[in-house]
């Protein structure tokens, strides 16, 4: 008796081919996965699909946009979840682009349940992964937001190495004064030590926040 | 004879003829001619005495006279009656004429004449000294008088005629032309007193022959004399036959007898004569007046007097011209060859050598078998050329259809693939599936059901598309038979219609009901559309997505059908046209080049043609045109 998936997810199969999107909905559900089927890339876009974890069964060539342009279309969102290929025919070139454009896998058709599951895994974990990432970036986005004007100033002045004489002098402040906001930066922030404190910066720097910068 | 200044010829003494039919009759008082009756209103009878010499069956007589009588009587606004008197100085005894005379004139004492017609030299004679007694009044006018006869002749009054030639000169120079350096000719006449006129007149035309050839005469000799004479003749001599109405022996030779076949036959040396009548007795011919001509005319001059023209104005003229004949038969006797016949002779009797006779028909004839039979050789040689190259091009077609089945094998590669692991993967998912489930316990029968329904569906949809593309694939006989030609293409697009969605290209045929049937074989049909639609979605590949269209068109064109391939791609060099359908030929980085020239060598091989043009305002077309079946 096969088990339960480590990581159960939704799999979005989108694939022109009625009778394989039968086929592969059955197996994929037989293997404890919830999949959901789309007969073209436009009717995949259309979906809301935020819920995760998930992942895109997506083949190559459709009428309309193909497998690729969908790729392409998905990459520019910053939700989109891993695609893994699975097409009837793959030269190298769509093989090469696919998986350049990030993708987990390049599966042809007829795919053994166990590889295809093992690819379905893979992009499972990676869209946890990716939740993941994409929380603890909110978290720090939202401590940032706690932070006033000079607290932020101060911090870049901290992550950029300075003394807290350096700041005072260029923040035209007591070195009092620049204590209490460097003290209530590292306890806004939930840091401990400047490095964990220059670490943060650079993981918001990452998801694309604009860091105040010090005015030295 | 007939010379000197007498007031009438000669022979005018001893001529006089007589018709025992006209003795009975005159002795009859039965036969007593009341005056005519006229018919009231119409026009009196024209009633003319023709007085004719001898026998009427004479040759010389029965052409001349017929002739005569034909020109008179030809559409004569009256009726002619015509009464014949013959005067024979031949057989009947001189002396009776005085007689002859007065019977004849009682005869006509009740009938006006109109004319007197006299036929030869004696007639003439007769008709000068009686006219006035027993015609008064009517005019004479005479013919068969020979040219010359009637010089120093006083012409009487209300006369007029013509005279015949009988052209010793012209006859002469015959002899010597076919006989050539002739150095004697010998001249054939009898003892009467025509015979010895005839030679006289002859012998006064000889002086004036330009060059003198030595004149040998057999002359009142016996038959039989004569005969031995000409069968002993020296070689380059010639005999001239003029007449021998009686011989030395005083026989005279009538109509049915005439001595000139004789002559013909056992002279040794080519004989000729100025007489047109003997012409058909065996002579090699002469030169001579024609008698129908000269009877014709005689009967013309009649017709005029009778309506009044003046005889003593109407000149007196030798009539016609003379002609020179020669015997085609007497020349082969003789063994003389065509080319000594002088030109202005005519050549008869010549047997009728077809191709000579009807020489511009043969002409035409041979041209026309000539041409057929270079017609129908270049046609042979046509259809054998023909075969051998059909020849060619089968075995070359079947090597070909090799390497067009490996070259639709890669273009279709990605559509077999697609189309055989579609079903294949949905099997194995499904098949998996109900293993899980089993597996699992959770399997409700109707889900099974379900999964081997769709198992055996994607299976018999999978063994349906291997069996489409082993018809298009599989190793198969050139096997051309009636095709739809709407069909065919649209079964080919159905070949490449995955590849077409997965290039992004529009296939767009219009396809003409009326397109007719022709002679091909469907599977390299199917492979040269194949071709031509891989190579145009190829040429799309790199254009905006608005004009990634292929138009597949069929229709009817003049006598067959046509299937034309149209891209809006970026087209072809003027370079790369010229080297078309040569192979290899190819403007694709990783292509072969072949495909074209398979389009090329199938579309041939099918007896059609496939051309290139320029689409506007840039792209390709490609026509294929086939013959409609039975074209």
């Amino acid at each position: 008796m096969m088990a339960a998936p480590a990581i159960p997810g939704i799999v979005h199969v989108v694939d022109d081919d009625s009778a394989f999107q039968t086929a592969i909905a059955r197996a994929l559900t037989a293997a404890g996965h919830r999949p959901r089927v789309y007969s073209s890339a436009a009717e995949y876009l259309a979906a809301d699909d935020s819920e995760g974890p998930a992942c895109v069964l997506l083949d190559l060539r459709m009428p309309g946009p193909s497998g690729l342009d969908l790729q392409g279309a998905l990459s520019r969102r910053d939700n989109a979840h891993p695609v893994v290929f699975l097409s009837g025919h793959g030269d190298i070139p769509s093989t090469v682009r696919a998986m350049q454009a990030g993708a987990i896998d390049f599966l042809t058709k007829p795919v053994p349940i166990a590889t295809l599951l093992d690819a379905i895994h893979r992009a499972l974990e990676r869209d946890l992964e990716r939740q993941r990432v994409l929380l603890r970036r909110g978290e720090l986005k939202e401590r940032y937001a706690t932070l006033t004007p000079r607290e932020r100033q101060v911090m870049a002045g901290v992550i950029a190495g300075r003394l807290n004489k350096q700041i005072c002098y260029a923040l035209h402040a007591a070195e009092r004064t620049v204590k209490t906001h460097r003290a209530r930066v590292m306890e806004k922030m939930k840091v401990r030590s400047v490095a964990e404190l220059v670490r943060i910066a650079e993981e918001l720097e990452q998801a694309g926040i604009e860091l105040e910068t010090t005015p030295l | 004879m007939y010379k000197g200044g007498g007031h009438a010829p000669r022979g005018a003494g001893v001529i006089a003829g007589w018709v025992a039919a006209w003795l009975l009759l005159a002795g009859s008082p039965a036969a007593r001619a009341q005056p005519l009756p006229e018919a009231a209103g119409a026009p009196a009878p024209w009633r003319i005495v023709l007085i004719r010499s001898w026998d009427a069956l004479y040759a010389m007589n029965i052409a001349r006279e017929q002739a005569l009588r034909d020109a008179l009587t030809e559409k004569a606004p009256r009726l002619v009656e015509i009464y014949t008197e013959e005067i024979d100085s031949l057989r009947v005894r001189s002396g009776i004429e005085p007689e002859f005379g007065a019977l004849l004139k009682n005869k006509y004492r009740d009938i006006p004449i109109d004319l007197v017609i006299a036929s030869g030299i004696e007639p003439l004679d007769f008709a000068t000294r009686y006219r006035d007694d027993i015609w008064p009044g009517a005019p004479i006018v005479f013919n068969g008088v020979i040219d010359g006869a009637l010089d120093g002749w006083r012409r009487p009054k209300r006369a007029t005629g013509v005279t015949m030639t009988f052209d010793m000169v012209g006859t002469i120079a015959l002899g010597m032309a076919v006989v050539p350096g002739a150095r004697r000719a010998y001249v054939i006449s009898g003892a009467s007193p025509f015979d010895r006129h005839f030679l006289d007149i002859a012998l006064k035309q000889l002086r004036n022959i330009d060059r003198p050839v030595e004149m040998r005469y057999i002359v009142g000799a016996t038959r039989d004399e004569t005969m031995q004479r000409v069968e002993a003749l020296d070689r380059g001599s010639f005999v001239v036959y003029l007449s021998m109405l009686r011989d030395g022996a005083g026989r005279v030779w009538g109509p049915g007898a005439t001595a000139l076949p004789e002559v013909v036959a056992r002279s040794t040396v080519p004989v000729v004569t100025p007489v047109q009548s003997q012409w058909t007795r065996g002579p090699l011919g002469g030169s001579s007046v024609q008698l129908d001509a000269h009877g014709r005319a005689a009967g013309l001059l009649s017709r005029r007097v009778l309506e009044g023209a003046d005889p003593d104005a109407i000149e007196i003229r030798a009539t016609p011209e003379p002609v020179c004949q020669v015997n085609w038969n007497a020349l082969q006797r003789w063994n003389i060859p065509e080319r000594n016949v002088p030109s202005r002779c005519e050549i008869v009797n010549r047997p009728q050598v077809l191709w000579r006779a009807y020489s511009w028909q043969f002409a035409a004839l041979f041209a026309i078998i000539l041409l057929q039979a270079l017609l129908l050789w270049s046609l042979l040689m046509q259809s054998r050329r023909r075969r051998r190259a059909e020849a060619e091009l089968q075995a070359r077609g079947a090597q070909l259809a090799q390497v067009a089945r490996l070259s639709t094998i890669g273009a279709l590669t990605a559509s077999i693939a697609h189309e055989i692991n579609q079903p294949m993967g949905a099997i194995l998912s499904n098949a998996e599936a109900a293993q899980m489930m089993l597996e699992q316990g959770v399997l409700e029968p109707g889900t099974l059901r379900e999964i081997l329904a769709d198992i055996r569906n994607e299976d018999l949809r999978a063994s349906e598309v291997i069996k489409r593309l082993r018809k298009l694939l599989a190793r198969h006989e050139w096997n051309p038979v009636a095709l739809e030609v709407n069909s065919e293409v649209a079964e080919a697009l159905r070949h490449v219609a995955f590849d077409a969605a997965r290039r992004g290209v529009k296939l767009a045929p219009v396809f003409d009901p009326a397109t007719p049937v022709i002679l091909a074989d469907s599977v390299n049909l199917q492979q040269v559309i194949i071709n031509l639609v891989v190579n145009a979605m190829e040429a799309v590949a790199g254009a905006p997505p608005a004009e990634r269209e292929v138009r597949i068109q069929t229709r009817s064109v003049g006598n067959g059908a046509e299937i034309v391939v149209a891209d809006r791609g970026p087209g072809l060099s003027q370079d790369d046209e010229a080297r078309l359908f040569q192979e290899p030929f190819t403007s694709k980085k990783d292509g072969m080049g072949l495909g074209l020239s398979i389009v090329r060598t199938i579309v041939e091989m099918s007896r059609g043609t496939v051309s290139y043009e320029s689409n506007v305002p840039h792209g390709a077309i490609f026509r294929v045109r086939i013959p409609a079946l039975g074209a």
